[in-house]
């Protein structure tokens, strides 16, 4: 609850609701210089506006939370860092979209640090003992490259890793690259994971394709065994077993 | 074969095994005799078994991009200055897409949000417990005003320096040269006494190392040959003064101190 009596919080919310966004964080941002009681009232009638969505971003996430942590507990904190951050706001976009930015990135920002734990994958549930699949260490490479196909694989990330910097030009380009044409997911997937339209997904890949084959004939690349050298290693260790 | 008769998107549900009968027999067909098709299913072919390599499929934490830049990625900010390094991180990264997949939605329920007057939901206590802790704590306090000195007074203390020539940086006595005056005045540029600093490489220290004018302003006047007059302003830190590069190397024909007591 913001500091001051409940009369003086009602009194002020009634005029103050009618106040559009950009009005009521200027009288936040404001009020928060000198009055940090009158800033608390902004602050909680703007939050009253957005709080389905900050509820809505962190509970229908696609990641799930580890035991340690909570969806309260991430609204929290996420509604803090909109206190913190409101400042920033440069009204080129609506509130909804900077608030849902800050959400989605504290809860990003919870995701990784719990990642970090490795016997907790965001993704999956808990690990089967009984489960007939390898484990990590069973997966494993069996030997460590010698210093000269370390020294390959490392010229050969580097070549992929230009030819993806320069052919994807935006996080659309980058997520069709990604799932759809090496993760072999279908264009309605990557529609529905992305919000994007089916069309536009093979429209980009076209687009991809022809900037990826130009950047091969820029550099002189006329075979794909050309531009990455031998085999990678994934497929030379098939092909030796 | 012109670039419009690719089966371009027959060609990418091929690649996916989801294409099947006459029409993956049609595809193989033109890639039988497509050199540009048949290298392009080659090299996605290498980025996959590349992205299914240990060091693309589980990079480390260093290596992924912060959340600010892939943020300022997503929403395509001018300042994203490591767009490309990001833009082809997030191609191979299943983590990284799976977080910009995150902001996708986030951005589509954002712009589809409908605020309901009045609103009524609350700010959590948890929240304010944080808003509350930071508030207290000396990060949320607003940057302390710099010590700036109104052009009234100003103009007082010029005209005591003009009317006090003694006033200046030059040595109080012979036998301590590196004794320097500090001229108190008040608000309304009245002298309140004068106080005696030591300069020791850099700073001036209080004679009597007193802390009595601790975060008090103070202003240098430095006045040059050329009849410009500079101003430096501070405040006053326990019992030194710190003087700034320019205050120390200043070639000035004359140099006061001001610590305005309010």
């Amino acid at each position: 609850m913001p500091d001051g009596s409940a009369a003086e919080s009602k009194l002020d919310r009634d005029s103050l609701d009618n106040l559009s966004d950009e009005e009521l964080v200027d009288l936040f941002l404001a009020r928060s210089r000198t009055d940090r009681q009158g800033a608390h009232v902004c602050f909680e009638i703007i939050i009253a506006r957005y709080h389905w969505l900050i509820n809505h971003v962190v509970r229908n996430s696609r990641f799930r939370f580890p035991a340690w942590d909570s969806a309260e507990d991430v609204i929290a904190r996420a509604i803090f860092k909109v206190y913190r951050g409101l400042a920033l706001w440069r009204k080129q976009g609506k509130l909804s979209s900077f608030i849902g930015r800050i959400t989605s990135s504290e809860l990003i920002d919870t995701i990784r640090r719990a990642g970090r734990d490795r016997s907790w994958n965001p993704r999956l549930g808990p690990a089967d003992p009984d489960s007939d699949e390898p484990s990590l260490v069973e997966r494993a490479a069996s030997a460590a490259p010698t210093p000269e196909e370390a020294a390959q694989k490392a010229q050969q990330r580097a070549i992929v890793e230009r030819l993806l910097d320069e052919t994807c030009r935006d996080w659309k380009d980058s997520v069709i690259v990604n799932d759809y044409l090496i993760g072999g997911q279908n264009a309605k997937e990557i529609s529905e994971k992305y919000e994007m339209s089916e069309d536009l997904v093979y429209q980009r890949a076209r687009r991809l394709k022809v900037r990826l084959m130009r950047w091969l004939k820029e550099h002189g690349v006329t075979s794909a065994e050309s531009l990455f050298g031998n085999q990678p290693a994934t497929r030379r260790r098939r092909s030796e077993s | 074969m012109t670039e419009a008769s690719h089966p371009d998107q027959e060609l990418f549900d091929y690649m996916t095994s989801r294409l099947k009968g006459d029409a993956a027999y049609a595809v193989e067909a033109h890639l039988a005799g497509c050199s540009e098709c048949t290298e392009f299913v080659r090299s996605v072919s290498f980025l996959r078994d590349f992205k299914a390599e240990p060091a693309f499929h589980e990079p480390s934490a260093a290596q992924h991009p912060t959340i600010a830049q892939l943020a300022e990625f997503f929403y395509g900010l001018p300042s994203s200055e490591d767009r490309g390094t990001v833009a082809g991180h997030v191609a191979v990264c299943t983590d990284c897409a799976d977080e910009i997949a995150q902001y996708t939605a986030t951005e589509h329920a954002a712009n589809n949000y409908q605020v309901s007057r009045p609103a009524t939901a609350k700010v959590p206590d948890a929240a304010w417990e944080l808003i509350r802790d930071w508030e207290d704590s000396v990060f949320s306090k607003p940057k302390e005003a710099h010590p700036q000195i109104s052009d009234d007074l100003l103009k007082r203390l010029s005209a005591l320096i003009e009317s006090k020539s003694e006033m200046g940086s030059k040595p109080a006595t012979a036998e301590s040269p590196d004794m320097i005056p500090v001229t108190v005045v008040d608000g309304s540029g009245r002298v309140q006494g004068v106080e005696l600093f030591r300069r020791v490489s850099g700073k001036l220290e209080h004679a009597d190392q007193s802390e009595r004018w601790h975060e008090k302003p103070v202003h240098t006047l430095m006045d040059f040959e050329s009849g410009q007059r500079v101003l430096v302003s501070t405040r006053v830190k326990r019992h030194c003064i710190e003087l700034t590069k320019d205050e120390s190397n200043a070639t000035a024909i004359r140099t006061t101190f001001f610590i305005i007591d309010e």
